[in-house]
């Protein structure tokens, strides 16, 4: 519509100064205080000291947990792939009536709190959990298996947490995906396999790959599926940054944790992103 | 022209929706429980830890996320049609930008934005009020609702406004007869996932709600590190079937795939 | 003076322009036709007689009122889109009253109007109808009764039929032409459908690039096309290219390969382009030109050859009246009246 051209600013302006209140505003104010120092005598000092990200950077403690929480993310991120990915295809194959129903149990837990289902899996896993004494039952095993505080528990659970996102990005390319190529592939000759591996697969790697980014991403910030079933043995990032702030008060270097986490991820998510188009850029415009 | 999934392929599935689904069972099994401890297999069935959610501080804890949630949504939704307008029907230097910014919270990490907000709100005398609480939500769950409002606007026929515009009605007229009629199942639907996302809020919202403002999954999750037993379980299954009607609702109003197409993308 | 009157309309997207100066007068009670291929500007002109898109440069002019100052939902234009644009969330009666109901005509008068135009459409008993539960043809219809119900200053169709079967759509020519001609309302069609324009319209524009190439009755504009573009657009034409070995009292002496023929016409030039319609050339047992058959076409109501000739490739129909196809590969004599060919300027 031929208006001013003030309109879409004065349309914008409130959620911008929500936004400018409650978000720009935090992030400065918190990598500000990522500069300051602390000790448990005088407690917060200001000034600009880079001590708090020298540590985090240089010393063991840290590296191990920044070690573990990106392997464990890129861990998931593959599981979640690798069954993820077929389960998609399945659900693309089935009858429509089907599809819809079972596309809401796999996509409908997404709903259901992270920590219900976190819960869920701390009930299963315990010494005397399902598992176990299924194991127990069939006499596979003797003495219950350890799966709580352990990596495995932590893995499996945050797989059945964001398997579901993968699923959904993989769907959503699939959607795009015209029916007629493979019937079009099958007319020309090729099996199942092949219009499989030469067809379908070329077509959704967008929908595979920007999947594992998100996954890989929820998983490297999660909190409290690990905090839950890891406990403190397996700290990861999120956790160690809610001690530093919640239990030792040191906030310059809860904060520094933090921008550290947030300059890892922005740095994952744009370099991965800009791979990604690069690679895909004529094929998927 | 369906193709048949194999028997392979449906055996798999079959194992993908169990694991899918069996930790929401065994939650609602355990919670039905006799005893005073979770067990499996369960021995006898009660309704006594449902009983005992009534008395317990479960229930305050629900009414605060209930207020946050409520207010969030709405607030995040009557933010996000005015700006959604902007983005769909005018092309202005820094549009781009804007849209980027409105999606950004959904790239950054939410134990970051607990962080970050838990300095600001302290810094400026909001820790531990509401009005702090259901802002730092808004920020989060405002990338939903304006996905959603873009989405179903830039969906409409503007031929459709445009009849109505040739045909007399005033821009204020087309947006109340025409547009927003047009446009309200998607805010609807984005709406109701804005309210659930913001619910179920626990990585957040830890730092920034305070005793008085504790949220349910805070107070869930302060529990479960001390000790997970059938109380817990009953109050999971509780939001399980409360999550499952929503659901449903959502289906309805939008398509639960379309809907939850904007909560993963970043 | 016109009632319509478009000077110089201008409109730029970007760095491509769509419309380039146009020009076009439209007196009172007449149906225009703007018709060309997508992308020629035809559009956005009837999105700047409606008020939609603010032109670059020119004027829109109304029984002599300029409307730049007047907002669309001011200027009295009933318009019709391709995609009908219902509104989906009211019934056919809300709808069709909604133009009304902005007008502040009371309820009462509303109602009996929504019965005639419901009527003036066929579609008595339909008012409670959601848009969804109608055909394509009622809908279409449904949108002609709503931009008609507000006695508007000109109806503006905006490819109207595009969406229809074929059937439904030869149909709905006839009868918004006696609509039109019924409730004499100026009308300007845009469509990119020749046939369509011909039949409906008191004048066709065609429009190529931004500009109107040529604007004429219908007859005319068939037998008389200005420029190969518009021979083409508007119905089959053989175009062919040839020397002028003589010229005099409005006739011409062609020649094409080692062909000579006469045609009627006047020309400055050596050499010119010709244009003949593929149903003005027939079948002569002597004299004419020598063709050969390539391929000959079953089209139900005629036959279609295509054959090679001195002249290049030419194309010819001939009514199928009963009688045996002319066998692929047979030796033919081609022959046309000396008025059949047109000499192309440009």
């Amino acid at each position: 519509m031929a208006e001013r051209k003030t309109t879409p600013y004065l349309l914008s302006a409130p959620a911008l100064l929500v936004y400018s209140a409650f978000l720009a505003a935090p992030l400065i104010a918190v990598t500000i205080l990522s500069f300051n120092t602390f000790t448990m005598a005088t407690g917060i000092q200001p000034g600009f000291s880079l001590a708090n990200y020298a540590e985090v950077l240089t010393d063991d403690y840290f590296h191990r947990i920044f070690l573990r929480t990106f392997g464990l993310a890129l861990l998931v991120a593959a599981i979640a792939a690798l069954i993820g990915t077929p389960e998609a295809y399945i659900l693309h194959r089935m009858a429509p009536a089907w599809r819809s129903a079972f596309l809401l149990v796999i996509l409908g837990p997404l709903l259901v709190s992270v920590l219900v289902r976190t819960l869920g899996w701390a009930v299963l896993l315990g010494r005397n959990g399902l598992i176990n004494s299924a194991l127990i039952g069939i006499g596979a095993i003797e003495r219950p298996i350890e799966f709580m505080y352990t990596m495995t528990g932590v893995v499996v659970a945050l797989v059945h947490v964001l398997v579901p996102f993968h699923v959904l990005a993989v769907w959503a390319s699939l959607r795009r995906l015209d029916p007629a190529v493979e019937a079009a592939g099958l007319s020309l000759g090729a099996s199942q396999a092949t219009v499989l591996r030469r067809i379908v697969v070329p077509q959704i790697m967008p929908g595979i790959l920007s999947g594992s980014l998100i996954v890989f991403t929820l998983a490297a910030s999660a909190f409290a599926t690990p905090s839950i079933i890891g406990g403190r043995r397996l700290k990861v990032v999120a956790m160690t940054a809610y001690d530093e702030f919640l239990n030792s008060q040191n906030w310059p270097m809860g904060a520094a944790i933090a921008a550290v986490l947030l300059a890892a991820t922005l740095v994952i998510v744009l370099g991965y992103n800009r791979w990604v188009e690069r690679r895909y850029a004529q094929a998927f415009q | 022209m369906m193709t048949r999934n194999g028997p392979w392929a449906l055996a798999f599935h079959a194992l993908f929706v169990g694991f899918i689904l069996a930790p929401l069972i065994v939650v609602c099994l355990v919670s039905f429980t006799t005893e005073s401890y979770l067990s499996l297999p369960v021995t006898g069935v009660s309704l006594r830890w449902f009983r005992a959610i009534a008395g317990s501080d479960f229930i305050p804890a629900f009414y605060n996320s209930l207020y946050v949630a409520t207010a969030a949504a709405t607030i995040a939704l009557a933010l996000s049609i005015p700006a959604a307008l902007a983005t769909a029907r005018w092309r202005f230097p820094g549009r781009d930008a804007l849209t980027a910014f409105f999606l950004s919270p959904l790239m950054v990490p939410h134990i970051v934005l607990g962080v970050a907000l838990l300095k600001f709100l302290s810094d400026i005398g909001l820790s531990s009020t509401y009005f702090g609480l259901i802002f730092a939500h808004v920020i989060i769950v405002m990338p939903f609702t304006l996905r959603l409002a873009l989405a179903t606007l830039t969906g409409l026929d503007r031929a459709v406004e445009w009849a109505a515009w040739s045909l007399g009605a005033s821009h204020g007229t087309i947006f109340r007869r025409v547009t927003l009629p047009l446009i309200l199942p998607g805010l609807a639907g984005g709406w109701l996932l804005a309210f659930i996302q913001s619910f179920d809020e626990l990585t957040m919202t830890v730092f920034v709600a305070a005793p008085s403002t504790m949220t349910l999954p805070v107070r869930m999750f302060n529990y479960v590190t001390d000790n997970i037993d059938p109380l817990v379980a009953a109050v999971s299954t509780a939001l399980i079937f409360v999550t499952i009607l929503l659901m449903i609702a959502m289906d309805r109003f939008y398509g639960l795939d379309r809907l939850l197409a904007g909560k993963g993308a970043r | 003076m016109a009632f319509l009157d478009l000077r110089g309309l201008t409109k730029r997207f970007g760095g491509t322009i769509a419309v380039d100066g146009l020009d076009l007068s439209v007196d009172r009670g007449e149906f225009v036709a703007l018709l060309g291929p997508s992308g020629c500007g035809k559009t956005t002109s009837l999105h700047m007689v409606a008020g939609f898109v603010e032109p670059d440069a020119g004027t829109v002019r109304i029984d002599g009122r300029d409307m730049a100052p007047v907002p669309p939902n001011r200027r009295n234009i009933g318009v019709v889109f391709q995609s009908y644009a219902l509104f989906p969330h009211m019934t056919v009666a809300e709808n069709i009253g909604f133009g009304m109901e902005m007008r502040r005509v009371p309820a009462a008068e509303r109602a009996v109007r929504i019965g005639e135009a419901l009527s003036l459409v066929r579609l008595d008993g339909y008012a409670g109808r959601y848009p969804r539960q109608l055909s394509g043809g009622q809908q279409q219809r449904v949108a002609l009764a709503r931009a008609l119900v507000i006695r508007p200053d000109l109806l503006l169709l905006d490819e109207p039929l595009s969406n229809l079967d074929a059937k439904l759509r030869e149909e709905m020519r006839v009868e918004i032409r006696l609509i039109q001609r019924q409730v004499n309302i100026t009308t300007i069609l845009v469509t990119h459908d020749q046939a369509e324009a011909l039949v409906m319209s008191d004048r066709v524009a065609v429009m190529d690039r931004g500009r109107i190439v040529q604007i004429d009755r219908p007859v005319q504009a068939y037998d008389c096309p200005a420029n190969a573009f518009v021979s083409n657009f508007l119905g089959r034409a053989n175009l062919i290219r040839a020397a002028v070995v003589n010229r005099g009292q409005g006739r011409l002496c062609l020649r094409a390969g080692t062909s000579e023929f006469e045609i009627d016409g006047s020309t400055e030039a050596d050499e010119v382009t010709v244009s003949i319609r593929p149903e003005r050339i027939g079948f002569v047992e002597t004299g004419g030109i020598a063709a050969r058959v390539k391929v000959s076409l079953f089209m139900g109501d005629q036959w279609l050859y295509r054959l090679d000739s001195d002249l290049g490739g030419l194309t010819v129909c001939a009514p199928n009246a009963g009688g045996a196809r002319i066998a692929d590969g047979a030796p033919v004599r081609l022959a046309w009246p000396a008025d059949a060919a047109r000499v192309l300027n440009g």
